[in-house]
């Protein structure tokens, strides 16, 4: 009696080990499965500064085959072109502390950690370069590592080296704010958009293919501007990035008042880029009360006469 | 007999001792950890600089992408202090932490050729120098375009003072012209 008591437990026991040596493995499996998912995952999602600045040549190259870029060809073009990278630089060394937290930039975009963190981390591979596009349409583009195109349009619209400078920092923020790999990720994980332009321009298979066509994907969703929250997003580490640079914080009211003034004037096609961006008015009061909220103080160093004379002499020098 | 003439002070002195050890080593390698830099010698953030003062720093040498360099306990905001060999020399100065990470980079394409993943976006990472001469042999469009920011490229360089072409370019005199730049713009506090 005893000996088949004990029989029936070893019995039981044995039963119960494998049954738990199935779930176990099954588990395991599950878990070997779910870690190489998200392995897989952030191997895909995390780029490298020279990987971003590949793709901002790629996405650049479209850019400019839309609006060509204006020939570096005489001492004007020269001035101008310099003018605008020693600026935009300056401005990205000055703004260095500048928080990149979606929560402290006003709640406007969502981030979870891992994005946010890849903010933080985001450094460009060769700093930033800035062009200029050859057309009288007011188009701007900031592409992943560091390339920022801005039309002729869109300088000869402000009327001030601070004006220019908030137009700047503006479109710099959705490069160092990471807004065109988020919509990427978030839009063009699962596939590449088919279109005529990258039908033209790609039509074989493979990863050179591939990364041909994700290039001109991601160029003709630029186009259409980013999303209203990254635009708001913007409009803050851009007022924040002027005040850190000396610069007046004001002149981004100023030139989104420009902007409202051109959308009136010439009554913006629902295709344009500044189409895609939202209401006007909701922005010029959202940046005003930034300003007012965190204080943000004109530098009375940048604002003397003679300061602000020295800063639009140059700026005329070079575009007027 | 007293508790305490039982109990094993030699083995806990013992233990005490080698978490000592333990501990010290522990430091040493935080002190000294390695990290590599992410960003090209052509960005004005491989300047490694005397103090974090924006205005008042100089340059103490220059960083190339993906060397290794040696970790000082020391940050200032944005910045760390770090111990690089440049030009077969030691030096210590000062860079933007963002530029620097864990791992060395590692330059090559991270999915294979047919998609590992199975579709076209997942092949962003792996965009290098040999996947951009790719495209513009397969597309005579991609090429043209890619040619007119190469020759951007080479002509803002020529503009900044530094040649873009240049395997390792100096790229203080770009941060010096920064810093003219808002001095003669009265932007400085």
């Amino acid at each position: 009696m005893k000996t088949n008591t004990l029989n029936l437990w070893f019995t039981r026991f044995l039963a119960l080990a494998a049954v738990c040596t199935l779930v176990g493995c099954s588990l395991f499996n599950k878990v070997v499965e779910s870690i190489s998912a998200i392995e897989k995952a952030q191997l895909v999602d995390k780029y490298e500064p020279s990987e971003q600045y590949y793709l901002g040549r790629g996405v650049s190259a479209v850019i400019l085959d839309r609006y060509p870029p204006i020939e570096i060809k005489n001492a004007q073009t020269e001035r101008q072109v310099a003018y605008l990278n020693d600026m935009a630089g300056y401005i990205e060394r000055a703004s260095q502390s500048v928080t990149r937290s979606a929560l402290r930039l006003g709640d406007h975009t969502e981030r979870d950690h891992d994005q946010q963190q890849q903010v933080y981390d985001l450094a460009l591979y060769k700093g930033v370069q800035v062009g200029i596009l050859d057309t009288e349409d007011v188009a701007a583009h900031g592409t992943p590592g560091g390339f920022l195109w801005l039309s002729y349009g869109a300088i000869k619209m402000c009327e001030s080296e601070d004006e220019l400078a908030a137009v700047v920092a503006h479109e710099m923020s959705h490069i160092i704010l990471d807004h065109g790999m988020a919509n990427y990720r978030i839009a063009y994980k699962s596939e590449v958009r088919n279109s005529t332009l990258s039908d033209t321009w790609f039509s074989g298979s493979g990863a050179v293919s591939n990364f041909g066509r994700l290039c001109v994907t991601y160029a003709e969703d630029a186009f259409n501007g980013y999303n209203p929250e990254q635009e708001f997003e913007s409009d803050n580490w851009g007022t924040r990035a002027l005040t850190a640079s000396g610069y007046d914080p004001n002149a981004m009211v100023a030139v989104l008042k420009r902007v409202e003034a051109y959308e009136k004037a010439h009554d913006v096609d629902p295709k344009d880029y500044l189409a895609h961006h939202p209401p006007i008015t909701e922005r010029i009061k959202t940046v005003q009360e930034l300003i007012k909220s965190e204080g943000f103080k004109v530098n009375p160093a940048s604002q003397k006469p003679e300061a602000v004379k020295a800063r639009n002499d140059r700026f005329t020098a070079a575009f007027k | 007999m007293q508790w305490w003439k039982k109990f094993p002070w030699q083995r806990l002195l013992a233990l005490l001792v080698v978490l000592a050890v333990v501990l010290a080593v522990a430091m040493t390698q935080v002190r000294g950890d390695k990290m590599y830099v992410k960003v090209d010698s052509s960005s004005p953030d491989a300047v490694v600089q005397s103090s974090t003062d924006f205005f008042d720093s100089k340059p103490v040498g220059k960083l190339v992408s993906n060397q290794p360099v040696e970790m000082l306990d020391e940050t200032d905001g944005e910045f760390v202090k770090i111990r690089a060999t440049v030009d077969g020399k030691e030096v210590e100065g000062w860079v933007k932490k963002i530029i620097l990470q864990k791992k060395p980079l590692e330059n090559k394409p991270r999915v294979s050729e047919s998609g590992a993943v199975e579709n076209a976006s997942f092949a962003a990472p792996g965009f290098n120098e040999e996947l951009e001469n790719g495209m513009r042999a397969d597309s005579p469009e991609m090429a043209t375009a890619l040619k007119r920011i190469d020759d951007f490229e080479v002509k803002r360089g020529k503009l900044l003072g530094f040649d873009a072409k240049a395997e390792e370019p100096d790229m203080a005199p770009v941060l010096q012209r920064y810093r003219d730049f808002a001095a003669a713009g009265q932007l400085k506090d």
